[in-house]
C-alpha cells in the first residue's frame, strides 16, 4: 500500500512538472507580451530583461499612429476603435452567418442522412472546403472580387470567412446532433411537431456544441490574417492588419505593436476562460464514441 | 380507439428487406403483441404504423383510411419508446403536456389532463422533476403518461419494459394489462421476450426476418405453430427437434431418427402429401412423460445427462443415443445422473425439413 502511494505521488509530480512545462511554453509569449507593452523602448530590449512595467506611452502611441497613417486629423483614438469594430463586424458577421447556416445544415446530415440525393457528395464537399490552404484560393479570390461593386466593402472577407468556417461548424455540430438519440425527434414528430419545431426542440440538447462551434468561429475569424489582408482596403482592416501596418520601411513600432496585441487578443482570452468547460467538452466530445 | 390494418407492407434499407410484405388486421380495442427476435423489424413496423418512416410498398389504414400520405402528428397515434424519449431538459409535468402543447390545448385543460394521466400512473408525485432525476420505472411511468395524454386511437409501445429489472417488469405487465382494459385503447406492443407475449397479448404475431411468421392467440401459437421458426420460438425450455425421414412400408408409416422410429400411420395421409421425406419431429419438454419401468407402447430409452433444479420444476437432459432432448419435470421426480430411463410424449408435431412448415 504504502509503495503504490509512493508511485502515484511521484507520478502525480511529475505530471504536474510536465504540464507546468507546458503551461509555461504557451503562456510565456502572452505574458512577455502583456508586460513589456507597459515598458519603454529601452526596458523592452533591455538585456538581461527586467520588469520595468511603468509606462502608458506605447498604447498611446498604438492610436496615435493610426491617426498619423489615415491622414487625418481626428479625434485621438477614433482611428484604432475604426479597426476594432471592423474586425467585430466582420467576425460577428461571419460567425453568425456561419452557425445559421451551418448548424440546420449539420442537422439536416444527421437526421436526413440518406433521404435527399447526393447528401454523401455534399457532405464531403463542405469538408474538402478546409482541405486546400486559404493562400491557393486567395489569388484568384482577389482578383474576382477587387474588380466586382463589392471590392470596398467587408463583403468579401465576411464571405471567405464563412465558407472557411462553414466546414468545422457543419462537421463537429453533425458529431453532436448524432449523439441525440432519434427517438426524441420522432416523438416530437408524432406528437404534431413540424421538422422546424422539432429542430427548435433538440437545440437546447446541442447548446455546449453550439458554443464551441461558435467561439471557434469566431476566434478563427478575429485572427485571420492572409485573406483578410488581400481583400479589406484602409477602411475596412481588421485588427491585425492594422497591426502589421505598424512594421513600416521607416521602422518597426513595436511598442505599439505590443500595446496592439494585447488589445486583439484579450477577447479571445476572455471568451476561451468564459466558455473553457464546453471548450473541453466540444474538443473530446467527437472523440469518443 | 380504432382497427388497424396493414396490407402488404414492405421496407427496404440499403438492400436489405427489413419488412417482408406483411399483412394483418388489428381490431378496435385488442392488445397485439408483435413478436420476434432483435431486428427482426418490429420497431421499423411501428415507425411506419407512426409515420415517421414510409413504407416502400404497401397500405396502412387506421380507422378504415389509408395513411401513407398523412404526417406523423395528424394520425392520432402515441408512440413509446424503448429509450423512453423525454426531453432531458423539461420537467415531468413538461413532458407530459409537450404534446397538448403542440396541439395549442388551452393552458387549465392542459393542466387537467396533465394531473388526470399522473393520477392513473401514479407520477404526481414526481411533476416537478426532471428525468434524470428518476428512476427507470418512474421514468416509464411518465413516458406512459405522454401516450395517455393524447387519448390517442392507437397506442404503439416498441419493448418499453426491456430496460427495467426483472420485477418491475412483472409489476409493469401486469399494470399495462389492467390499464388497456380499462382504457380500452388499441394497443400494439412488441418484445422479443415470448413470456411477455403469452402473458399480455390478446393476439400475438410472430416475427422473423420481417416476415409474419404466424398472426394467432397465445394459444394458437404454442399447441398449434404454423412454422419451424414459431414452434422452437415459443415456449420455454424450447421444444425439441429430432430430424427424422419419413418411410413408407405396406400399410404402414414411420418416422426414423436414426435412434428410434415413431409409428405414423394414422397420419400417413397428410404427411405424404408434403414434398419429400425430410421431416422434423418436434416436442415439447412439458409433454415429455419420463418413466423408470418400460410402459406398454411406443416408448423409448434414454440416459439422464443432466439435471437442472429449476424449483418449482426440473429441466432434466436426456441422451437418447445421439440427440439430446429436453424433458420438463415436477420438482418431486426423483432422478439421478446416469439413470436409464424410458420416455415418451403425449403430443407431437411434424415439420417438413424443406418448407419449415408444419404439417402435423
Amino acid at each position: 500500500m504504502f509503495e503504490k502511494s509512493k508511485t502515484s505521488t511521484l507520478a502525480g509530480v511529475l505530471a504536474l512538472i510536465v504540464i507546468g512545462l507546458v503551461v509555461v511554453l504557451c503562456a510565456f509569449p502572452w505574458f512577455w507580451m502583456f508586460v513589456s507593452s507597459f515598458k519603454t523602448q529601452q526596458d523592452i530590449w533591455a538585456i538581461p530583461p527586467n520588469l520595468n512595467a511603468n509606462t502608458l506611452r506605447n498604447y498611446e502611441t498604438a492610436f496615435g499612429w493610426w491617426l498619423v497613417q489615415m491622414g487625418q486629423l481626428m479625434r485621438p483614438g477614433f482611428a484604432f476603435y475604426r479597426f476594432l469594430i471592423n474586425s467585430l463586424t466582420i467576425s460577428l458577421t461571419a460567425t453568425s452567418v456561419t452557425m445559421l447556416v451551418g448548424v440546420p445544415a449539420a442537422f439536416g446530415f444527421s437526421r436526413f442522412k440518406g433521404k435527399f440525393m447526393a447528401d454523401n457528395m455534399l457532405f464531403f464537399l463542405i469538408l474538402t472546403l478546409r482541405m486546400a490552404p486559404g493562400f491557393v484560393e486567395a489569388i484568384p479570390i482577389y482578383l474576382v472580387f477587387s474588380q466586382s461593386i463589392l471590392g470596398g466593402t467587408a463583403i468579401p472577407v465576411v464571405l471567405m470567412h464563412i465558407l472557411f468556417t462553414l466546414t468545422f461548424v457543419v462537421w463537429l455540430m453533425k458529431g453532436f446532433f448524432d449523439e441525440i438519440p432519434r427517438d426524441l425527434d420522432d416523438r416530437a414528430r408524432i406528437d404534431g411537431c413540424s421538422h422546424f419545431k422539432t429542430f427548435r426542440l433538440i437545440l437546447p440538447l446541442v447548446k455546449p456544441g453550439l458554443a464551441t462551434t461558435a467561439i471557434f468561429s469566431f476566434i478563427f475569424s478575429w485572427n485571420e490574417f492572409l485573406l483578410t489582408l488581400l481583400l479589406t482596403g484602409a477602411e475596412t482592416k481588421s485588427l491585425p492588419v492594422a497591426i502589421s501596418g505598424l512594421v513600416t520601411p521607416a521602422g518597426t513600432y513595436w511598442g505599439a505593436i505590443l500595446a496592439s496585441s494585447v488589445i486583439v487578443t484579450f477577447p479571445v482570452l476572455v471568451f476561451a476562460i468564459i466558455v473553457q468547460k464546453y471548450l473541453v467538452r466540444g474538443l473530446t466530445f467527437g472523440a469518443v464514441k | 380507439m380504432a382497427d388497424v390494418v396493414l396490407e402488404n407492407l414492405t421496407k427496404t434499407f440499403k438492400k436489405r428487406i427489413v419488412v417482408n410484405k406483411l399483412s394483418l388486421e388489428v381490431k378496435d380495442k385488442e392488445f397485439i403483441c408483435f413478436l420476434g427476435p432483435t431486428g427482426c423489424g418490429k420497431t421499423t413496423i411501428f415507425r411506419m404504423i407512426a409515420g415517421v418512416e414510409t413504407p416502400d410498398e404497401g397500405t396502412i389504414y387506421l380507422d378504415g383510411s389509408a395513411m401513407n400520405d398523412v404526417p406523423p402528428g395528424e394520425r392520432n397515434v402515441a408512440m413509446v419508446f424503448q429509450s423512453f424519449a423525454l426531453f432531458p431538459n423539461m420537467t415531468v409535468f413538461d413532458n407530459l403536456a409537450f404534446p397538448l402543447k403542440v396541439k395549442k390545448t388551452p393552458r387549465d385543460e392542459i393542466k387537467k389532463k396533465v394531473s388526470e394521466a399522473a393520477d392513473v400512473l401514479r407520477i404526481t408525485h414526481l411533476l416537478d422533476k426532471i428525468p434524470a432525476h428518476l428512476s427507470g420505472g418512474e421514468r416509464q411511468r411518465v413516458a406512459l403518461g405522454e401516450a395517455l395524454v393524447r387519448n390517442p386511437k392507437v397506442c404503439l409501445l416498441d419493448e418499453p419494459l426491456t430496460n427495467l429489472d426483472a420485477k418491475l417488469r412483472a409489476e409493469m405487465r401486469v399494470e399495462l394489462k389492467r390499464l388497456q382494459r380499462e382504457l380500452g385503447y388499441t394497443m400494439i406492443y412488441s418484445t422479443p421476450d415470448q413470456i411477455e407475449a403469452m402473458a399480455m397479448a390478446d393476439r400475438i404475431a410472430v416475427m422473423n426476418f420481417g416476415r409474419l411468421e404466424q398472426f394467432g392467440t397465445s394459444d394458437d401459437v404454442y399447441s398449434r405453430p404454423k412454422s419451424l421458426f414459431v414452434a422452437g420460438f415459443i415456449g420455454s425450455p424450447a421444444m425439441n427437434f429430432i430430424d427424422c425421414t419419413f418411410a413408407e412400408k405396406d400399410k404402414q408409416a414411420f418416422l426414423d431418427t436414426g435412434v428410434f422410429t415413431l409409428d405414423v400411420t394414422d397420419l400417413r395421409e397428410t404427411i405424404s402429401k408434403s414434398n419429400g421425406s425430410e421431416m422434423i419431429l418436434g416436442f415439447r419438454p412439458e409433454d415429455v412423460i419420463i418413466s423408470k419401468t418400460k410402459p406398454d407402447k411406443n416408448a423409448y430409452t434414454a440416459k439422464i445427462e443432466v439435471i437442472e433444479h429449476l424449483k418449482p420444476d426440473k429441466v432434466i437432459d436426456l441422451d437418447v443415443g445421439g440427440p439430446v432432448i429436453k424433458a420438463l419435470t415436477p420438482s418431486a421426480f426423483e432422478a439421478t445422473v446416469g439413470e436409464k430411463v424410458w420416455f415418451t410424449f403425449s403430443k407431437f408435431h411434424i415439420i417438413n425439413k424443406k418448407t419449415k412448415e408444419t404439417i402435423v
